[in-house]
């Protein structure tokens, strides 16, 4: 099956270039850059370099036995990508966009972030590279992941936080902020996209940089078990680290593939971050997908325990394969994904970050449904350090 | 009700102008906005744009942001505007009318009821502020069908080629946006304003209109002289919602229809 994106980003209906006018050429010039870099070896080269030498790549595939164990069924593996530089995936994605930024000569990187991952990713390949760096986070996030605020001033970039005078200012609120500024800036700012959605070729170039866990976890599943797994597990909030995976495995028709969403208190209570299981099509950061929005359009408050999933919309190409049912979104609540962060910090000795512990939540659960010769790889998108306080206060609270 | 070419033909021929007012509809409620679109209209106002509220107005500066969120918390959907639009032709205003919206609350009220009401309620034509040239055949056809024009955007980023292609997708006028950057008042007309507006007026196939910052009569006047339309928007957004909170209903149309004379005024100086 195609998901590629054939004109100007669909998936299907999803996906698009819904942005103001001024947006547009620098969009276009974007697209003329990705595509040549893409076929350039030596930026493949340059990219490898930095993968292997900074970032670390390439992040084990680790066999969780106890933590299996406890599930009693399938084998679960965990694509350990908070062992990477910064302590998750969005790395990748950055050091791929900021390299492409270099080629346009562009002088100034501007972010969005909610768990301030992808804020910390890019202010630390700008520090590499000595460019400068503004980045967007909503105040609540940056209340509630204020170590990664802390990294990020401490990597040399201008932290900027999002208030509100109506609502609570999260990752939405940070990426409207951006785009703002990009819009009168456009000239000589890249504006680094953290997650697979926005305008076209923002997702697919996403996609493409993240791709490497998807292809380093098929070859190391095949090498430990000699076939594929019944199942790849990520979590879904915009959905980078999901397509990523999911990339490897998508021409193999016998794994299925699970994102997990973010149910926060869960989808009857109005109080989530489930876009794909609670919301509906619409146009949002310059793409069409599935949003959290009432009956006029107007977009919806979100709720996740998790800041990195606290997102009304999601990547355009995870509606499509929704749609198409090539893969399955199922909701995870904050109770569940909080329980599987203690699970996985006591069995294994590994804190994941609670975006991820939605994805480990959901693995377990499929686990318990599949036999022990079974096998199940995990996207463990982040590790947890920046959650104490948020974990903490769950446990105190419930 | 007259056309937007119609109004833009008779002011060229008389030699100036013409003025394109935005008002944030809703703001603080609709019953306000919709005497605030009387009153604009009888001190001058030649096109009124209802802006529709949106909770994620990402081209637009604090004052409209504010604005929009006042009128979503006064319950103001599109079709309040649309409705409000409705009584107004029906009270027997004639002047232009432009919806001027965000995509979502359009495409989640369904591309053929929004365009169907809008032709019932008298909207002469839409603005999309997110679905540029690149996008806009997805609504072209609901528009055509109801004989709604759509008022196609340009800004100082795109080049003549795209002014060209830009003004042929679209109808009525070309909005240029005058600066790269979200909408809100600013002191002076950009460098190279008149040089642009003549590049722009040259390459595209519509009549130019200038917004994004116009805020005083003296602006206004300086933009007239280059552009077929001068849009003032977050002006008077400010002015109204100050004049409203502080003295009253009264006093913040009076303060509106004051400032929309001044702009008439100062653009009626020195005809091209």
């Amino acid at each position: 099956m195609n998901t590629q994106s054939e004109h100007r980003g669909r998936y299907g209906i999803y996906g698009g270039q819904y942005v103001a006018e001024t947006l547009m050429p620098a969009l276009k010039e974007l697209e003329e850059f990705y595509l040549k870099a893409v076929a350039d070896p030596s930026f493949w080269e340059e990219y490898g370099a930095i993968m292997r030498d900074y970032v670390g790549r390439p992040s084990p595939l680790f066999h969780a036995r106890r933590l299996s164990e406890y599930c009693g069924g399938a084998q679960i593996y965990l694509k350990r990508e908070d062992l990477n530089h910064t302590g998750a995936h969005k790395v990748n994605n950055t050091v791929g966009q900021i390299l492409l930024a270099r080629r346009m000569g562009k002088k100034r990187l501007i972010a969005e972030t909610g768990a301030g991952m992808h804020g910390v990713a890019t202010a630390t390949i700008a520090a590499l590279f000595g460019m400068k760096c503004d980045v967007f986070m909503g105040a609540e996030d940056v209340r509630r992941q204020a170590q990664n605020a802390a990294r990020m001033k401490m990597l040399g970039a201008n932290l900027i936080s999002v208030e509100l005078k109506h609502g609570t200012a999260t990752l939405k609120d940070a990426m409207n902020e951006a785009l703002r500024d990009w819009v009168a800036t456009v000239g000589d700012t890249f504006y680094v996209i953290g997650t697979a959605a926005g305008p076209h070729p923002y997702p697919e170039m996403v996609k493409t940089f993240q791709s490497v866990i998807g292809r380093e976890a098929r070859a190391q599943i095949l090498e430990k078990c000699g076939r594929l797994p019944e199942q790849v597990v990520a979590c879904v909030g915009g959905g980078s680290n999901a397509i990523g995976i999911f990339s490897g495995f998508m021409g193999d028709a016998g794994v299925k593939l699970y994102g997990a969403e973010a149910a926060g208190d869960g989808i009857s209570t109005g109080r989530h971050s489930a876009s794909l299981n609670g919301g509906t099509v619409g146009v949002l950061h310059g793409n069409k997908t599935y949003l959290l929005q009432d009956e006029n359009g107007q977009i919806l408050d979100t709720h996740s325990v998790s800041a990195g999933l606290d997102y009304p919309g999601v990547g355009p190409e995870h509606a499509y394969l929704r749609d198409t049912g090539r893969a399955h979104y199922v909701p995870i609540d904050d109770a569940q994904a909080v329980d599987a962060f203690m699970k996985l910090s006591r069995l294994e000795g590994i804190i994941p970050a609670l975006e991820s512990s939605h994805a480990v939540a959901l693995a377990m659960r499929n686990a318990r449904d599949l036999p022990k010769d079974a096998a199940i790889v995990v996207c463990l998108s982040g590790r947890g350090d920046k959650d104490m306080d948020s974990v903490m206060n769950f446990l105190k609270l419930k | 009700m007259k056309s937007i070419s119609e109004i833009l033909e008779r002011n060229s021929r008389a030699g100036r102008a013409s003025l394109a007012v935005f008002i944030s509809c809703g703001d603080p409620d609709i019953a306000f906005t919709e005497k605030l679109a009387k009153a604009v209209c009888a001190a001058g106002a030649d096109i009124v744009e209802l802006g529709v509220p949106f909770s994620d107005p990402m081209a637009d500066g604090p004052t409209i942001q504010a604005a929009g969120q006042r009128a979503l918390a006064s319950g103001t959907t599109l079709e309040k505007v649309l409705e409000m639009a409705g009584r107004l032709r029906a009270e027997g205003l004639e002047n232009p009318f432009v919806l001027f919206s965000y995509y979502n609350p359009i495409f989640k009220m369904g591309l053929g009821k929004a365009a169907r009401l809008s032709r019932e309620n008298g909207v002469n034509s839409w603005l999309v502020v997110d679905v540029p040239l690149e996008e806009s055949g997805e609504i072209s056809g609901e528009l055509e069908k109801n004989g709604i024009g759509l008022v196609p955007l340009a800004s100082p980023m795109s080049d003549d080629a795209r002014v060209r292609g830009i003004s042929e997708s679209g109808s009525g006028f070309l909005y240029y946006v005058t600066v790269a950057g979200v909408t809100g008042a600013r002191k002076s007309l950009p460098a190279e304003f008149a040089e642009r507006l003549a590049r722009v007026r040259a390459a595209s196939k519509l009549p130019v209109a200038a917004g994004f910052g116009i805020s005083s009569p003296e602006m206004a006047h300086s933009a007239a002289l280059s552009a077929d339309a001068v849009v003032v928007g977050s002006a008077l957004v400010d002015l109204a919602f100050r004049e409203c909170r502080e003295n009253g209903e009264d006093s913040a149309l009076a303060a509106a229809s004051e400032f929309v004379r001044s702009l008439s005024e100062a653009m009626q100086r020195h005809s091209r």
